[in-house]
């Protein structure tokens, strides 16, 4: 069968190489494909590359990179067990349903397919940072099967953590006794590397500059050294300088490497379920695969009680409510603030840990700018994640485009669902932030603390619709880049898209604003000289009053284009 | 109640429909036949807004779809061949904002008749994903009748019904037209077409080949006198 699956496989590759190399001739894809190529040159050393550097026997890995791979390699496996992160893992594409879920194979086979899937993305990474190692230490041939035997391994731990979330969903308390072991492992991991952590809180509180380095030597000591040992087993084959220390280090992480495939596949097994479960599931399949969906070789959608929404529709009125309406649902029905409040919570607990020693003032102080550093790293990641817009809705375009509305309205209509959402995320983080801050004392001047934060929930709104305009725009213009449409772009091409997609909303964002920026300084230049400090208020107030302008602005000039898209030639429809 | 001149739509070089001109009246059901690939669903397409057409004009209860789009989408619906839901919104939440989309004023009423007619009343608070494709269809056919349009367009309205939804799915657009609504169907079922177009358009290659009822284009073409309407497809469309 591993026969069949890789010639499958293969005509799959192929025909998508062919796919990619086809419309190459198209020159977003082409202008993606260089950034792509330009960004992995520059982030993995650039020219550097090719110059001449020491000795091989003299080179080294840089001491930060070695302390630090395992402990991130843990948080993404925390990652995968905690969150959602290994709901990837086992998804099947409707082709693969179709030819495959109906053919005669075990569950055992679905996954080896998987398994083999996920073989060449694995290759071509290996071979990417085969490439970019080159200046690095230890002979240049170890780092393909070292590279290819992490992955490999991470790649399957992702696959099995899937399988025990999934047998936990499926089969309540059964499920969890049936995996006690995997279970009882994990958490004994996270008690060791939890235990070690504390361990060290004294020195950090004394010196909370030097967190990496003491938590990097917390990681060299038992318990969590112990616990890390599987990682850094895999690692090692990367880290090895001679060759003897390579070949013993490579045996061992494909020990590694097997005895993680023998636990994914009697994980694998122990998941054949009854023949009326399969049944429903198939079911519910081929109407996913119908409507073009991806689906999971688990159930996982289970009927569950739906949010109302928060406010009611009328039947009569500006129709471009009901798509604000609409897409407010779509946010509170499918994200849950649960995730990002604790851990916003925690962090801020974290550090009045850390920092109760110095007094209950700091403590309140770095809890609060904890909130507020939070609410700022929303203002920069919030319009990617934050997509109940027309990045959600052009999915659509078929029914929208039948819909009486004017390409203004259902422009601001969309940026209003996802302005709303994020300004409420930043506004329920900003307050208690500014209140913390406030508490702690340590602000000379509370007025300042408090109009800066009105300023900001004024501006806020503006801000983060010309944030999220930008992104809207670059999904009506070149629909592939936000992922959307059929034709999206891949591989270095997809990393090359996103590039230009985050340096051209940088661009755009920034020149968006000097336009407010030279009013509100010219007016508060003007203002200050007869009102002193004071005159701050008139320049912030045309500043903010600015920005809705360029917010109206950018709504007509999106209407326009959304007017014109011709949903065919964009890909959004065949 | 339906105007259209010279429509054509090109993609580069290709033309996928060319220099097409029919009108529909209100009461008047035009069955659109065409193979596949005929440019059916361009021309559909086209008279909805969801594509600008190359050139041509499109006008739709007297308001011209390219200049006064809002207007003249008010007065129309479209049923595609693959229904198009919001995944979020149960069955009554689509009902709700397709009535505030055309602002009905009596939405209660026309919601709970319609999700009755089209046997949906206890899904209303289902989701698309819990719906079969036949129930998918029922809700687009429901959304696009909740304001009484007068011009309705159906692509392939039948696929995946049961026969009972099918049955009372040709009732409804047989009424939709004795109400005075203009209705285009396009079919590859030629049975459907047969018993419920007053009024054929065929479509090959992009350009019209043949317009009017069963008896004008059969006269227009004496080999096909007597023949049945897969035959005179065949002979209008090889």
């Amino acid at each position: 069968m591993i026969r069949h699956f890789l010639y499958f496989i293969g005509i799959d590759f192929r025909n998508k190489i062919k796919r990619r190399v086809a419309r190459l001739r198209s020159p977003r894809y082409a202008i993606a494909l260089l950034f792509g190529l330009a960004y992995f040159f520059f982030a993995f050393g650039g020219p550097a590359l090719f110059g001449t550097g020491p000795p091989r026997a003299e080179r080294e890995w840089p001491a930060g990179l070695v302390a630090a791979a395992p402990f991130y390699l843990a948080l993404l496996v925390i990652w995968w067990w905690l969150g959602p992160g290994s709901r990837l893992a086992l998804n099947f594409t409707p082709a693969d349903v179709n030819l495959l879920f109906t053919a005669p194979l075990t569950r055992r086979q679905l996954i080896q397919f998987k398994l083999l899937r996920a073989q060449a993305p694995i290759l071509f990474t290996s071979l990417l940072v085969t490439l970019f190692a080159q200046r690095a230490a230890g002979p240049w041939w170890v780092h393909l099967p070292s590279a290819w035997v992490l992955f490999t391994t991470m790649n399957l731990h992702q696959v099995g953590a899937e399988l025990v979330h999934t047998s936990a969903k499926q089969h309540g308390l059964a499920g969890w006794r049936r995996l006690r072991v995997p279970l009882l492992v994990f958490v004994a991991w996270v008690a060791a590397l939890g235990w070690s952590i504390w361990q060290v809180m004294p020195p950090l509180r004394a010196d909370v500059g030097k967190v990496f380095v003491i938590l990097g030597e917390a990681f060299t000591q038992p318990p969590a050294s112990i616990a890390l040992a599987p990682l850094r087993i895999v690692l090692q084959p990367m880290l090895a300088v001679e060759t003897v220390e390579w070949l013993s280090a490579f045996a061992l992480a494909l020990l590694v490497l097997v005895a993680h495939y023998i636990w994914v596949m009697r994980t694998g097994v122990a998941f054949e379920e009854s023949a009326a479960e399969a049944a429903t599931r198939t079911a519910a399949i081929v109407e996913a695969v119908r409507s073009g969906k991806r689906v999971s070789l688990y159930d996982r959608t289970r009927p569950k009680k739906l949010k109302p929404p928060w406010f009611p529709l009328g039947s009569t009125g500006e129709p471009a409510v009901a798509v604000l309406w609409k897409n407010v649902l779509y946010y509170t029905r499918n994200f849950s603030l649960f995730i990002p409040i604790a851990v916003t919570c925690f962090a801020a607990l974290f550090g009045v840990i850390v920092f109760t020693e110095e007094g209950s003032s700091l403590a309140l102080l770095v809890a609060g700018l904890v909130y507020l550093g939070f609410a700022g790293l929303i203002a920069v990641l919030g319009p990617l994640g934050f997509r109940n817009d027309l990045r959600n809705d052009l999915r659509n375009i078929q029914l929208l485009r039948t819909l009486p509305i004017g390409g203004a309205r259902m422009v601001a209509a969309q940026l209003a669902g996802s302005t709303s959402a994020m300004t409420a995320a930043q506004v329920a983080l900003l307050i208690p932030g500014v209140i913390l801050v406030l508490l702690s004392g340590r602000m000379p001047q509370a007025s300042l603390v408090i109009a800066g934060a009105l300023a900001a929930v004024l501006a806020l709104p503006a801000f983060n619709a010309i944030a999220l305009g930008i992104q809207n725009g670059i999904a009506l213009w070149i629909p592939a880049w936000s992922r959307i449409g059929s034709d999206q772009p891949g591989g270095v091409e997809f990393m090359g898209a996103q590039m230009m997609n985050l340096f051209g909303s940088i661009l755009m964002f920034t020149i968006a604003l000097i336009p407010p920026l030279i009013l509100g300084s010219i007016v508060f230049a003007g203002a200050a000289l007869k009102w002193g400090n004071y005159g701050v208020v008139p320049g912030a107030l045309l500043f903010i009053a600015a920005l809705y302008g360029e917010v109206l602005l950018m709504v007509n000039i999106l209407g326009n284009v959304y007017d014109r898209l011709d949903p065919v030639e964009s890909g959004l429809l065949k | 109640m339906i105007e259209v001149s010279n429509l054509t739509k090109y993609y580069g070089d290709f033309a996928a429909v060319t220099e097409l001109s029919f009108s529909v009246q209100g009461g008047e059901v035009l069955g659109m036949l065409g193979p596949n690939g005929a440019g059916k669903t361009t021309t559909l397409r086209s008279l909805v807004g969801i594509i600008r057409p190359t050139r041509g004009s499109i006008h739709i209860a007297g308001h011209d779809l390219l200049n006064d789009p809002v207007s003249a989408k008010r007065a129309l619906a479209f049923v595609p061949d693959e229904p198009q839901l919001f995944e979020h919104l149960t069955v009554l939440e689509h009902m709700l904002f397709m009535a505030r989309i055309h602002s009905v004023s009596d939405a209660k009423s026309q919601i709970d008749a319609l999700l009755e007619d089209v046997e949906l009343s206890d899904k209303r608070n289902v989701l698309p994903a819990e719906l079969s494709r036949g129930m998918k269809q029922k809700l687009a056919i429901a959304c696009g009748l909740i304001h009484d349009p007068r011009a309705l367009l159906l692509d392939e309205p039948l696929t995946g019904l049961d026969p009972g939804a099918i049955k009372r799915t040709k009732l409804t657009i047989r009424r939709q037209a004795e109400r005075g609504a203009a209705v285009i169907l396009s079919s590859h079922l030629l049975s459907l077409v047969e018993e419920l177009c007053t009024r054929l358009l065929v479509i090959h290659k992009g350009k019209l080949v043949a317009a009017g009822s069963m008896e004008e284009i059969a006269a227009s073409r004496p080999e096909l006198a007597g023949r049945g309407l897969e035959d005179i497809f065949l002979a209008l469309t090889t």
